[in-house]
This record gives structure tokens, C-alpha cells and sequence, in this order.
């Protein structure tokens, strides 16, 4: 017997811009604190076998693990800041990676989790075509965790709405560490919970976890406005 | 005289169902031979339980005794010596159309009965449907029952396969080589699929019809898709459907009709989570013994179930 394999993968922007106002140290602290409630989560529904991995982008796009690593075994490793801002190649990445043998037919949606603190410097749209040119990739769950003042322009803003497609999703916001940490939180607990437990099929023509998913218009952003220090 | 075939079959509530409340949303109905010239049916449906087919475990059950009826009428309609050409015609072309306008009648025969109330919708932006005299209902209303189907028809001369959405159907040859009558569509994943409730259901349908002669299979596993999804990759499913044969041969039917409710049990709880539902169409001459079993219902343990 086997239960249903889940992906969750991190798109962590290791860009020099992270390195600003201790963004990185935050996103570092933040997904590493919210390990162990992924494990708590996963544990929760033994008829899903959570794997999760994690990519950096800064002037390229790089695995930091192994791609099928089991989300007990998983560890955090603390990235650095520096460089560009390779969004579209780690779309392409990630698309590449969501089909066989990482993925079978019998496996739940995956989760594409984007941590990011602004715009792409290189070609997001072909990267996020190929993204999309996977059946896996459109399938997925895309949910972004925008950090800071600038990844709420509206050039940033189109470029999420591009990468979620879903009118129904908005960007979770954090414009200091204690939000960041509670919406990483958020997304590792809540969202994969939901997503490991699908509510049934669909067959209105709508992604595999919208209707399982009530929560998805996030959480209220954490702390008053005179906190914000991004 | 004896038949020529037997069936039998099990349906259990998903282990995760049974933690979060939610019933069985699977169905299934056969109809067992009288006799050598009489036909066997095997009807499994899935309802959907998702937020927006609230009725599917009504549905599915709809889809079921509608399927066993419209595939009885089928055939009796046809008689037992149309020429096989006719019958994969009609299969084509009649049966999926004859199926989804009985479904839908049952769908608006139940509306009648139990209208929507405001809270059945209060989630979604549209309103309650509303059932009117010679107006057809919006998709919508068919998607709170919404449940995909999957069936076999056995008679003298021919098996009728058809599958509409996800579940699986495997044919076993004697020597236990376990095949798919009809091609597995990948596009059924991550829990999508089409449906009873799906724009033009009737083109979707796959239908196959094969005379039955030798070497014809000696059993025909359906199920939906909670069980498939049990295992890690199709050859482990297809074990397990060369290891019922080999119960059927060695402990009989009355040992696997007792069994199998269990087995399907701990396979939602060990697996999927997902409800389980299987039938199993045994080709009567096929089943001699051929002593002790080896067979492991890839990874259930009998003993325990």
C-alpha cells in the first residue's frame, strides 16, 4: 500500500535586493521555523507522503537538495544574497521537475510556493510558459509570498496574478519579519493540510484544490503598519 | 444449467471520510446471471465530494441503478444474435446517450423532491437552480450530483466495456496477464476528471466491445479510483487484481465475497483514504482450483483482514 505522493517547493529569491533590511536573515528564519510545523501537518494525514524541496534563484536558479526528499528528512539550508534575480529560469526549473519519474499520475497537487521581494531580471514569461506547458505545472497550487514595499507595485502585482492564474488568490504580504514568519507559517501548515486532504474530485474544469481550498485568500498580514521596517 | 459467470463485489467509506464525516460517496449495483444465456452487469460510480457536488453520494448511487437498467435494456433491446458490428455501434453511439438522459431524469426527479435551499449555494456566487417545467437544468445543478462511472456488460456472445471519467477496469487472462481493456487517460489526475455532469458526457464515454471467445479473460476487476491510488505504480495495481484470480481459484468466491469488504478496508486506511469501491466478474470455467495460494493482495495480509 501506498499513500499519495505531495511536492511542496520553496522558489526562494536569493537576489542581492533580499539583502536589504535583513530580508534574507527573515526568509531564512522563517521557513526554517516553519519546518517542524510542516512535519506536524504531514503527520496529520498519513494517506499523504510529503516531499519538500526548494530552489534559490538569485543570477541562476539552483536546486539547494535533493528534489525528493521526504519533508522528515527535510533541513533548511540558510541561502545567501546576491546577484539578479533569476525568476523565469526557476519557473522553468520547477517545471521540468514536475513530470516523471518525480511525479505519478496518483499524485496529489504540488504546491509552488514563491518567495520573492520584487521583479524578475531575466525572462519570466518563457519561464513561466514552460511552467504552464507541464500538465503538473498547471495543475499546481502557485501561492507567492511577496516581501516588502516594492513587490507591491503593479508591475509585481501582474507579474504574481501571472503566476497564481487564479482570480480567487491574492499574494500573502509581509512587510517585516514577525509577518513573514507567520505567513510562511501559514502556507507550510494550513495550505499543505488542505491540499493533502482534497475534498473530492472536480469536474467543472477548475484545478484540483480550488473548491477544498476555502482558505485561500491568506491570512491578515501580522503587526501594525508602523512595524513595517520592508 | 450453471453460469457462465459470477459476480460479486464491495464498497467501503474512505478511511479519511470516516475521520472528517463525510459518507461513502461511491455506489454499485449488479445484476448476477439466471442462467447460461443471461447477461451479468457490474455498474461502479464515484461521486465527486467536493464542496461543489454536495449530493454526489446521491448521484453516484443514481448512476449505478441507472447504469444497470440502461445497460439491461441495452442489451435485451439488441437481442442475443446482432451481429457484434451493430452492438459496438450501438455502444457508441446509443448507450452513453440513453445513460446521461436517465441520470439526468433521476438528477431532476430527486430536484423535485428536495429543491436547493439558498444555503446549499450560499458559498458559490450563483443561485439555487430552480427547477422549471421544459427547461433543462444549468450544469451547475448537475454538479451537486456529479459521479463518474465505470461498467461491464457480460453476455453470451460479448463484453461491453465503458468507462465515463476516472476508476479503472483490468482484465485477467488465465495465466494471471492483467491488462486495461480501455487505455488508462492521464489526464485524470490530481483529482480532476470529467463526469455524468460534464458538458457532452456522452462524447466522453470510452466504449469497447469484444466478442467472447478464447482466450477470453478469466476475470474483470472494476474500481474506482480510491483503489488505483492505493498503490505507488500501475504494476503493483495489477498484481493485485492477478491476486484476487488466485483467491477466486483457491479459496473460492464465498472466501473473497467475505473477505474483500476487510481488504478494501485496510487498503483506504494503509492507502489512498480514499472511499473503495470493487467489483469482480469471474469467468465461472476459469476458477478451477489450482491449490494453495501465493497470492499477497500486494501488501494485505489476510490474516489480518
Amino acid at each position: 500500500m501506498a499513500s499519495r505522493p505531495l511536492h511542496f517547493i520553496w522558489l526562494a529569491d536569493g537576489s542581492g535586493s533580499m539583502r536589504v533590511e535583513g530580508k534574507i536573515q527573515a526568509l531564512n528564519h522563517a521557513i526554517r521555523e516553519a519546518i517542524p510545523h510542516m512535519r506536524d501537518a504531514a503527520q496529520d494525514n498519513p494517506h499523504a507522503t510529503v516531499f519538500v524541496n526548494a530552489i534559490r534563484f538569485a543570477d541562476e536558479a539552483h536546486w539547494t537538495g535533493d528534489k525528493l526528499m521526504p519533508v522528515s528528512e527535510f533541513r533548511w539550508h540558510d541561502i545567501e544574497a546576491g546577484g539578479a534575480t533569476a525568476m523565469g529560469e526557476a519557473m522553468a526549473m520547477v517545471g521540468e521537475a514536475l513530470q516523471p519519474p518525480l511525479m505519478t499520475d496518483r499524485a496529489l497537487p504540488p504546491v509552488i510556493a514563491l518567495v520573492t521581494d520584487g521583479l524578475p531580471t531575466d525572462d519570466f514569461q518563457a519561464g513561466l510558459d514552460h511552467l504552464m506547458s507541464k500538465p503538473w505545472g498547471r495543475k499546481a497550487l502557485r501561492i507567492v509570498v511577496a516581501i516588502g514595499e516594492d513587490s507591491a507595485s503593479n508591475e509585481a502585482q501582474e507579474i504574481f496574478r501571472a503566476f497564481m492564474a487564479n482570480d480567487s488568490l491574492r499574494p500573502f504580504h509581509a512587510n517585516n519579519p514577525e509577518a513573514l514568519a507567520e505567513q510562511i507559517r501559514w502556507v507550510s501548515t494550513a495550505v499543505l493540510k488542505s491540499v493533502s486532504s482534497p475534498a473530492g474530485q472536480n469536474a467543472d474544469g477548475s484545478s484540483g484544490w480550488t473548491t477544498s481550498l476555502p482558505l485561500l485568500t491568506g491570512v491578515d498580514a501580522v503587526g501594525p503598519d508602523e512595524a513595517d521596517v520592508w | 444449467m450453471s453460469k457462465r459467470w459470477t459476480a460479486l463485489s464491495a464498497s467501503v467509506r474512505g478511511a479519511s471520510h470516516e475521520k472528517n464525516g463525510q459518507g461513502n460517496q461511491d455506489a454499485v449495483r449488479l445484476k448476477n446471471p439466471s442462467g447460461p444465456a443471461d447477461v451479468l452487469i457490474l455498474a461502479l460510480a464515484d461521486g465527486h465530494g467536493s464542496t461543489r457536488s454536495f449530493r454526489s453520494e446521491r448521484g453516484s448511487a443514481m448512476a449505478a441503478e441507472c447504469a444497470l437498467r440502461e445497460l439491461t435494456r441495452f442489451v435485451q433491446r439488441l437481442g442475443p444474435d446482432a451481429p457484434l458490428s451493430r452492438v459496438r455501434h450501438q455502444a457508441q453511439q446509443r448507450w452513453p446517450r440513453d445513460l446521461i438522459e436517465a441520470w439526468k431524469k433521476a438528477v431532476r426527479a430527486d430536484l423535485a423532491a428536495r429543491p436547493f435551499s439558498q444555503l446549499d449555494f450560499a458559498a458559490f456566487p450563483e443561485r439555487p437552480p430552480i427547477l422549471k417545467p421544459g427547461e433543462d437544468l444549468p450544469i451547475s445543478a448537475y454538479l451537486a450530483y456529479g459521479a463518474t462511472l465505470v461498467t461491464v456488460a457480460i453476455t453470451r456472445r460479448y463484453i461491453l466495456y465503458s468507462q465515463l471519467g476516472d476508476g479503472d477496469i483490468l482484465s485477467v487472462q488465465g495465466d494471471g496477464f492483467v491488462t486495461r481493456p480501455l487505455p488508462r487517460q492521464h489526464e485524470f489526475m490530481a483529482n480532476q476528471t470529467i463526469s455524468l455532469c460534464s458538458q457532452d458526457a456522452h462524447e466522453k464515454f470510452q466504449v469497447r466491445v469484444d466478442a467472447l471467445r478464447s482466450p477470453s479473460p478469466a476475470l474483470i476487476m472494476l474500481s474506482t479510483d480510491g483503489y488505483a491510488n492505493c498503490f505507488g505504480y500501475d504494476e503493483e495495481f495489477y498484481q493485485v487484481a492477478s491476486d484476487f484470480l488466485d483467491y477466486l481459484r483457491t479459496e473460492g468466491t464465498g472466501f473473497v465475497r467475505e473477505k474483500l469488504e476487510g481488504w478494501l478496508g485496510q487498503s483506504s486506511h494503509d492507502g489512498s483514504g480514499d472511499d473503495i469501491t470493487v467489483g469482480l466478474a469471474a469467468r465461472a470455467n476459469a476458477l478451477k482450483s489450482i491449490g494453495k495460494s501465493t497470492a499477497r493482495l500486494a501488501g494485505i495480509n489476510p490474516s489480518r483482514a
